[in-house]
């Protein structure tokens, strides 16, 4: 029961499954800088725009979306023993290689290129698995010296490769739970970063998210699921004002991505009544 | 010609960075496209959010020109506009005197590998 202005009413929910990291969370749920709530999620837009209207949102962190399983399928993970061990950062180990997204229904579901764009995980030399070691330079000197001695770097990965695992978790969303999709894009706009030629630049992360945001777009002309074109966005609000780096966002940014991604929801129907 | 090689700002930047990797040497030939060093900027104050703002940046030349000193080393700590070498545009000059102006470079942003960091 929600509480509006001293009266009672009966609270609807809309079940949001998200995985993905610093963009979803930040947007969707809320962003802290020095102890500071800068932003406090969609929640607050729904107040306005949809009293009554809660979103319940189970969030996930995506060390890269290769990594989620998809119905069925068990990937290639560290042992348990290992990922107890090792430390994990936002991406606790014994968590990357598995999900809840098929496990309850939900009215929404909302992945996030930034994983498969920036996520550089290591391979275990002898058995292959991937981890992705968050916030490598703090982990303890033994749990460092472990993964140097049995890993590599696995290198980013191929946006195609990436393009088809997302295709098929979209795919396997719209028949297990039968729930819109969206899919946030990155803003390639680096504050500060001026480049006009690319020579020996092959490797720039904004070349790189680029590629992917039109890899998404082309896929999104074949498949019926919704962009969150953060790049346009940002675009035309002033992206270099709004980023803090590549991923994060200032509170203005975060508020603006939550619209869209509320005005999608409503142009889904996720908001209609008995939606 | 003498040319003077400075730390970069990217933007508002203005945080100090950390030399990375020294990817050129003193007697280079440079090319439009060949990497100088990377760095890495730390954006926040220390633990201000739970994902820490950090890039990690390539200074490349876009011009043709010889390098002639560059004093940094991996770990180095630099403010924004610190001077770390000088190039000329030619090999048979000398490069005591002032710098006519910058060498021409660009700064994209990169990802490293995570065991390295």
């Amino acid at each position: 029961m929600a509480t509006l202005g001293g009266m009672s009413r009966v609270a609807r929910f809309i079940r949001i499954f998200a995985r993905g990291n610093i963009d979803v969370r930040d947007s969707l749920l809320w962003s802290r800088v020095g102890g500071v709530l800068e932003w406090n999620g969609i929640n607050q837009l729904l107040r306005a725009r949809h009293p009554g209207v809660i979103a319940k949102i189970r969030h996930e962190p995506c060390a890269r979306i290769d990594l989620i399983p998809l119905p069925g399928e068990t990937l290639l993970s560290p042992p348990e023993e290992v990922a107890r061990r090792l430390p994990g950062g936002a991406h606790p180990i014994a968590r990357q290689h598995h999900s809840a997204l098929f496990d309850a229904p939900a009215d929404a579901v909302i992945f996030s290129l930034q994983s498969a764009v920036i996520s550089s995980p290591v391979r275990h030399r002898r058995d292959g698995w991937l981890l992705v070691p968050d916030a490598f330079d703090t982990w303890d000197a033994a749990s460092r010296a472990w993964l140097e001695s049995e890993c590599e770097n696995a290198g980013l990965a191929p946006v195609e490769s990436m393009l088809q695992r997302l295709e098929q978790l979209i795919g396997a969303v719209q028949e297990r739970v039968g729930a819109p999709v969206l899919v946030y894009n990155l803003s390639p706009v680096i504050p500060g970063e001026r480049t006009h030629c690319w020579l020996g630049a092959e490797d720039s992360l904004g070349l790189r998210v680029r590629r992917f945001n039109v890899g998404l777009m082309d896929l999104s002309t074949r498949l019926d699921f919704s962009v969150v074109d953060v790049d346009r966005i940002l675009a035309c609000a002033g992206a270099e004002r709004l980023k803090v780096d590549m991923v994060h966002l200032k509170a203005e940014g975060l508020r603006l991505v939550a619209e869209e991604v509320v005005r999608i929801l409503e142009e889904r129907g996720c908001f209609d009544a008995g939606g | 010609m003498i040319l003077s090689l400075a730390l970069p700002r990217m933007g508002e930047l203005t945080r100090p960075g950390t030399v990375r990797r020294v990817l050129a040497r003193a007697g280079d030939a440079l090319r439009p496209g060949a990497p100088l060093l990377e760095v890495r900027v730390d954006l926040d104050e220390a633990n201000a959010r739970d994902c820490p703002a950090t890039i990690f940046y390539r200074l490349i030349a876009t011009e043709r020109a010889y390098l002639r000193t560059l004093s940094v080393s991996p770990g180095d700590v630099l403010e924004v506009a610190a001077p770390i070498g000088l190039a000329t545009t030619s090999l048979e000059e000398t490069f005591d005197g002032p710098a006519v102006r910058p060498l021409r470079t660009t700064s994209i942003s990169i990802q490293v590998d995570p065991l390295s960091t």
